[in-house]
Order: C-alpha cells, then structure tokens, then sequence
C-alpha cells in the first residue's frame, strides 16, 4: 500500500494514456493475416529460352506462360560475375537493344553467391555494363547466359521463410548456380518442416503449393 | 498586435495544427498507424532494384491518397502500356523526364518503344513492386512496408500486366 | 521549367527575405503565419493559372519524424529538469572540472556529444541537453567575463546537434543520401561526422572572433546553484538517459527513438515522483510551429514546380556560364544554407537527383569516379547541417528562445561555420572510400587526429593553453569514440 502511495499520480496516468494509444494503433490497424498450407513446395523448370543475335539487339524466346513477367536476362563475365537486367516479357518475347544497361552485379563463391551490387542510383548508373555486348561475349567466349525467373539474390523470401522455423543453418532450400548459369532452389524434401511459407511468400511463382501432404 | 492581426495570427497557427491532425487523421484511415514513426531516411530506398522509393507508399498512406507520385525509377515497360497505366506517369524517354502523354503526342515516340519510369503513383509503384521484401528488411525500424503495398494493390489494382499476380 | 513554378520560387524566396530582413514585423505577422500565408498563395496560383491541385501530394513533404523527435526531447528534458537530472549532470561536470582536465574538456565533450551519439534528428538531444549546454555555457562566460562564450557554447552544441542527424545510423539524413545514392549504408558516417567536428570549432571561432561583438543576449545569468543536496534519482535519470543512449546507438534496436524517449520519460516520472506540469515546463512552441510552416510551404512548392525550376536554373547556369558543372556543383552543395529549411530533409528529396546528375557530369568532366559521393556526402551533410542555422523553425531557435536573442543573430556564424566545415568532410571521403563501412587504421587514426586538433582549438577559444590536457583529452575521447560506436 505504500509504495503504491509513492508512485506519482502523474506517471500512472501518462502511463495509461500510452497503453490505451498502443491498443487504440493495434485495433485501429488492418489485420493482416497470412494462411500458410502445411504442404510440400514445388518449383518451376529452368526457362528454356532462345536467342536470337541481330546488329543492335538480342531477341529472346520464352514460353507463353511467362507473358508479362518481369525476369533476369543475364550473362555471365570474364571475371565469373553475372551481369543481369530485368525485362518485361511481352507477347513471349524479350528485346535487349544495345544500350540497355545492367540492373545487377552478382557475385559468387563456388555455386553460391558471395555478394551483390545494383548498379542503378536513382536515374543514373554506378556502372555502364552494356547488355547487349554482355550477352554477346558470353555467346562469343562460351560462357552462360540465359533467363532467370527466380528474383534470387535480390529476394530472399523462401530462405526467410525457412529460417523462421528452422534454427540452424541446415535449411531444406539453398540457392546455387545451376548449370545453365541461373541461381535456382535447390531443395532437400527430407528436411521440410512443410511450414508452406516459401511458396506462399514467393513473389514470382518460382516455388508453388503442390497441394499435397505427400508432395507429388 | 492588433486584434486583427492577432486574430489572423491565430488562425494561421490553428492551420498549422489542422494540419498535422489531417496527416495523423490520414494515418489512422489508412489502417497503417505504424507509418507515423517513419524517419524517412531512405534506408529502404536502396534495396530496390526497381528504382521505387518505399518511402512513398508510408507518403500515400500520411497523405491519405494512393494517387500521390513517388519514384520509381527503373521499371522498363512499353510507352504504349505506361499511357494507359497513367498518362500523366513520369518517363525517361529519348534521354527527357516527361509524362507518357508528352512522349507520345509532343515527342513522337513510338507506343511500341520502351520507356523507363520516373515517377508514378503510388499504387501503381504498388502493382509494379515484386514485393521481395528487400526494402522491409532495409528498414532501420523494420516497418512493414509490404502490408502498406499489399493494401495499395489492394485497393485499386493496376493493369494485370504489370503485376505478378496472375 | 514552368512559369508557375518560377513565380511560386519567386514568391516563397521574397516572403521568407522579407520576414527575415524584418520588413514585415513579427509583430504583425509571425514568421510561422508569412509562411503559411506563403504557401496558401501558392496553392492559389496553382488552382488559378496550373492543372488541379493535387492536395495529397502537400503532404508528402512533411516528415513527422523531426516533429515528433522534438515533442519527445522536450518532454523528457521537462522530465530530466524537474527530477533534477541537470543538477546531477552539472554536479558530475563540476566534479570533471575540478580535476586536471577543467572546462575545456566538458566543453568539447558537451558540443560534440550530438554527433558521437549520432540520433536520427538532432532536436532528440538538443532539446534535453540545453539545459546542461547553458549551465556550462554560463560557467564559463561568468569564468572569463566574457558573455560570448556562453553563445560559443550553446550555439556550437546546437549546430553539432542539427547536423548530427547526417551521420546516424538510425535513420538519419546520411541514410537518406546514401539510400537515394545507392552507397553502402553508413558510407558517408565518419567523414561527415569529422566535417560536424569542424564545423562545431568553426562556428564557435567565428562567434569568438566576430560575432560575438554584436551579440545582444537578454537572458539573466542563472541564479546560484542549489546548496541542497541532490537527490539521489537526480543522478539515477541522468545516468539511466546516458546509458540508454549509448545502449541505442550501440545496437541501434528497431523501435522508434521518440518511443525509447516517452518510454524513459515515463520511467523518470515514477522515480522522481514528477507531474504533468513538470513534463509541458519544457515545451517551446515556436520551433515546432515554425517546422510545421516550413513543411507545409514545401509541400506547395513541391506542387507548384518550385524546386523543379531551382534545379533547371542550376543547370542552366552549369551549362551557360564560366562556373560550368564543376562550379555550379559546388553552388549545388551549399544550396541548403541559402535555402536554410526547418529540417534538411525537405530540401534534400527533391534535390538529391539533381545532385547526383551534377556528381556524374563532375566524374565525366574531371576522371575523379568518386564525385558523385563526395558531391553527395557534402551536400547531406550541408543539408543535415542547414537545420542550425535556419530561421524557420530550426534548432538554432531553442538556443535563441533560451538566450533571448532577438533577430536570429546565430544564423551567420552556424552557416558560415558549415560553410568552412563541410570541405573537411569532402575531404575525407576519397580516404574512406565508398566500400562497406569496415575497420581501417588510417581513417581511425585520421579521426583521432582530428579530434586532437578541435581538443586544442576549443582549448584556444575558451582562453586556455593550446596544450591544455583537458581540450586534448576531451577532442581524443570524441574521435575514439565516433571510430568505436
């Protein structure tokens, strides 16, 4: 009882004015509540994409289905970077036209990626790699180009997922360079937790729901 | 003072406080009250490849409009498709800021070209935005910016074509 | 360019000499109201002679984030003044200044605590630690018989303070520049918090050495300290605001820093027993009323094309003139303090692209790649800085509303203090290089360095040997500690 004399007054009532705010923000604010299947993920083939080399401008081919998505064309250099551009797939096609500068510079350890660097501030360029020229060498010299769908190294979305309910860094879903040169999922079923969250948080349709316990 | 004058004064301060309720009062509308705290610093601003300032949604919600323009600075499409997103949609085309209106009825640009954004409204940076989530964890508050983004495509949905949502 | 936008420009600028210059009196109409009453005509000639006005986007060039900082700064220096938080801090000053180190070394450490303890607006320590500011201040003027020194003092804090917010990790002005450049996070840190070391000696020197003559300061000396004793939740506030923030700047949690302070506030209340009339004792109106203004006369700026012709004048000039890029650059960078703005972020969003294009035609002209950061890095800082100096509402004024002095005197040595410190930061950008933020031995024992010399500086200014180990002490402690936090 005395102590309870001693607090001021004052405080207690500050004090309940902000507790009553902070319910006020969380009722006030719009819930926000995501469903996550307790299924097993699946993923999209690599794209099968064709190139077609003219003077001033590269034609890409890509199936139907990918109509109006944004992907990576890519291209990889001399020094094992992956230049990449993001396009805009119209009536199944992609044009990369001389002057079309990189959006990413992706490094890599081995398979993995080491780091990365977008090369666009605001409407000027850190660095000027031509797209056109990158795809070109890459064909010339024999080195790998070609499109990605999945938004890695940029999104992270699955991994997060992963993450979150898995302590530890030996998670079912890695990312690795492909053998095409793209970053792709790579995915152990023994060791999912079938949280759904990598299909449910994945942006581009890389990794869906197979609507099946049994993952088939 | 004189009594006009400090009528007149009063009335510009009760102005001023009008209007910093309007902002809160848009806030607490938006169904976002988190966007209160933003410092706006930009921290999220580099993490997105398409060139889109994630601040701008937390202006859309403050300002109680998803129609105020933001950056966006590098999200390719064909000029054909940003007039009929937003004719008034900002664009770098043959090396001019303009409105993708000018480009087409000033410039001459052909429909088909392709055309980098500037800035556009905030719903439709929205329904432009992969929503990998980069900018969230930017974010030196760790706001979540992607519910904002959510709501905004939500609300009024740009032309499927530009979004992933298919 | 549009001639809208032009007139708008033209309109803002003569509203803004003409209350400043004193040709409309306060008496009639308050800076806040010409400002208002500004923007209002904006707005007007926007819906007379432009397309539909859009409202929302007035808005949107008004951050809440530095309003609310200095609601929250103010409450809990109410807090920390009625439980007698200041008396702990003078006594603990006191304590310092008997021993070897004397004044000189609280007085480096004070000034310079804003930008060691970088916070995202530099109104979150301003506001709670003027009292201590003008505790010491006041000491030391009554020690040297010389009133100046108190205005060295609290305006070389204060302008520490506003340009504090361009090396914050936790969401500062820097962030904004390095976010909008695509710089690693943190980039610009260190070499702006150096420029904010000189331009704080800057500004002191030239009040010593100039301004101070034409200094006339209404405020009473204050009376004698309190022979009571302090009460020992004095020192407990003070300490537990101390170690929050070196625990805030250390991890940098994500939780808004106006929480943490309404949070601390709440927490002094109960340990000192304190009301809501000791929490509103700290409040000033002005400044913050004066911010709002400034905002909202942004705001219809932004809408009417007004910072869209000031880039397009710049650019004009760049390419039509002797001063080329290289010159208009560094016109570019220094923009903010003609165009001193309650908080640097309004005049930093909608100048920053310009800024950038400006940076890469200087790399195209001069081969040197790092232009555009150094370009940058100065202007953030200039912008970040712009806040001390400016009469709209900026912090500046809570040290003129303190003193009592009249016709916003502090604002020519504050700018011309960031005039003469920003180069220092422009300096130390190509030596930092633009990498990620990682330890490097040389900058560390630049920044020590330089720390040393503002210790022996500030030494000089406040009359003491050059050598004093209490300057020096205190100017190596700074720099040690913005090469650690």
């Amino acid at each position: 009882m005395q102590v309870c004399l001693m607090i001021s007054k004052s405080a207690l009532k500050v004090s309940l004015i902000l507790l009553g705010l902070t319910v006020a923000a969380f009722i006030v604010q719009k819930s926000f509540r995501e469903e996550f299947p307790g299924n097993y993920p699946k993923f999209a083939r690599p794209v099968d994409a064709n190139f077609e080399f003219f003077n001033r401008q590269v034609r890409i081919a890509v199936p139907d289905e990918l109509n109006d998505f944004r992907v990576f064309v890519f291209a990889h250099d001399s020094r094992g970077h992956m230049q990449a551009i993001i396009k805009q797939v119209v009536d199944g096609t992609i044009e990369v036209r001389e002057g079309d500068y990189a959006d990413i510079d992706v490094r890599f350890d081995g398979s993995q990626v080491a780091g990365f660097e977008i090369l666009k501030r605001m409407d000027n360029y850190t660095r000027e790699t031509d797209m056109f020229n990158a795809l070109k060498e890459a064909r010339v010299n024999g080195r790998q180009a070609g499109i990605q769908r999945c938004l890695y190294p940029l999104c992270t979305r699955c991994i997060e997922g992963c993450r979150s309910v898995i302590s530890g860094g030996d998670l079912p879903l890695e990312m690795h360079r492909g053998p095409d040169g793209a970053i792709q999922p790579v995915y152990s079923k023994g060791k999912c937790p079938r949280c759904g969250k990598c299909f449910v948080w994945c942006p581009v349709n890389v990794i869906t729901n197979t609507k099946s316990l049994l993952g088939k | 003072m004189k009594r006009t004058l400090i009528k007149l004064n009063t009335t510009m301060m009760v102005v001023l406080v009008l209007f910093l309720l309007a902002i809160v009062a848009n806030a607490l509308a938006s169904r976002q009250p988190w966007v209160l705290f933003c410092y706006k610093c930009k921290a999220c601003n580099s993490s997105c490849i398409l060139g889109i300032d994630p601040q701008g949604f937390v202006d859309a919600a403050l300002a109680g409009d998803p129609h105020v323009y933001i950056y966006a600075t590098n999200v390719k499409l064909q000029l054909s498709k940003a007039a009929a997103i937003d004719p008034d949609m900002i664009v770098t085309a043959a090396g001019k800021k303009v409105s993708a209106r000018a480009a087409l009825d000033e410039l001459h640009i052909s429909p088909a070209t392709e055309v980098v954004t500037y800035q556009v409204q905030a719903r439709h940076a929205a329904g432009f935005c992969f929503r990998c989530g980069a900018c969230e964890r930017a974010c030196v508050l760790g706001l979540p910016l992607l519910r904002e983004i959510s709501q905004l495509r939500g609300k009024e949905p740009v032309d499927a074509s530009v979004s992933h949502d298919q | 360019m549009t001639v809208l936008g032009s007139i708008s420009l033209l309109l803002f600028l003569s509203a803004l000499i003409a209350a400043l210059r004193g040709w409309i009196p306060q008496r009639v109409l308050t800076l806040q109201s010409v400002l208002v009453l500004a923007a209002l005509a904006v707005l007007m000639l926007r819906v007379l002679f432009g397309p539909p006005v859009p409202w929302a986007q007035v808005f949107t060039a008004t951050s809440l984030h530095p309003i609310t900082s200095t609601i929250a700064g103010f409450l809990f220096a109410g807090a920390l003044q009625a439980a007698g938080g200041f008396q702990a801090a003078g006594s603990l000053v006191a304590r310092v200044t008997n021993t070897p180190l004397g004044l000189p070394f609280a007085i480096v450490l004070l000034v310079n605590f804003p930008t060691v303890f970088a916070m995202p607006c530099g109104r979150i320590l301003a506001a709670p630690l003027m009292p201590l500011a003008l505790m010491l201040g006041f000491e030391v003027a009554r020690l040297h018989r010389d009133k100046a020194m108190t205005a060295m003092v609290v305006f070389g804090f204060l302008v520490n303070a506003g340009a504090s917010c361009a090396p914050s990790l936790i969401g500062g002005l820097g962030l904004l520049g390095e976010g909008m450049g695509r710089f690693p996070m943190g980039t610009f840190s260190k070499p702006n918090q150096m420029g904010i070391l000189a331009i704080t000696v800057a500004t002191m020197a030239l009040i010593r050495l100039h301004y101070g003559r034409s200094l006339n300061m209404r405020a009473e000396d204050p009376p004698a300290a309190d022979s009571r004793p302090i009460p020992e939740s004095a020192y407990l506030s003070f300490i537990l605001f101390i170690a929050v923030l070196i625990v805030v700047v250390a991890i940098r949690p994500p939780i808004p820093i106006q929480t943490i302070l309404v949070l601390m506030t709440v927490v002094v209340m109960f340990v000192a027993r304190l009301s809501f009339r000791d929490l509103l004792s700290g409040i000033m109106l002005h400044p913050l009323s004066a911010l709002v203004a400034g905002y909202i006369v942004a705001g219809a700026l932004l809408t009417a094309g007004g910072f869209e012709v000031l880039q397009a004048v710049l650019v004009m000039i760049a390419e039509h003139t002797v001063l080329g890029y290289i010159g208009v650059s560094v016109l570019v960078v220094f923009l903010p303090l003609f165009l001193a703005m309650p908080c640097g972020r309004i005049i930093s969003v909608s100048l920053i692209p310009g800024v950038l294009m400006f940076g890469g035609r200087v790399a195209e002209v001069s081969g040197f790649a790092l232009a555009p950061a150094v370009l940058l890095s100065s202007f953030v800082l200039s912008s970040a800085a712009s806040c001390g100096p400016s009469p709209l509402g900026g912090v500046g004024n809570i040290g003129e509303g303190r003193l009592r002095i009249r016709g916003f005197w502090s604002s020519r040595p504050q700018a011309l203090g960031i005039f003469l410190g920003v180069p220092l930061a422009a300096l130390l950008v190509p030596l930092r290089g633009v990498e990620p933020p990682a330890f490097d031995p040389v900058f560390a024992l630049t920044m020590l360095a330089i720390g040393a010399t503002v210790g022996v500086l500030t030494n000089i200014l406040f009359g003491s040997r050059p050598w004093h180990v209490g300057g020096i002490a205190g100017g190596l402690l700074v720099g040690g500690l913005t090469v650690v936090l």
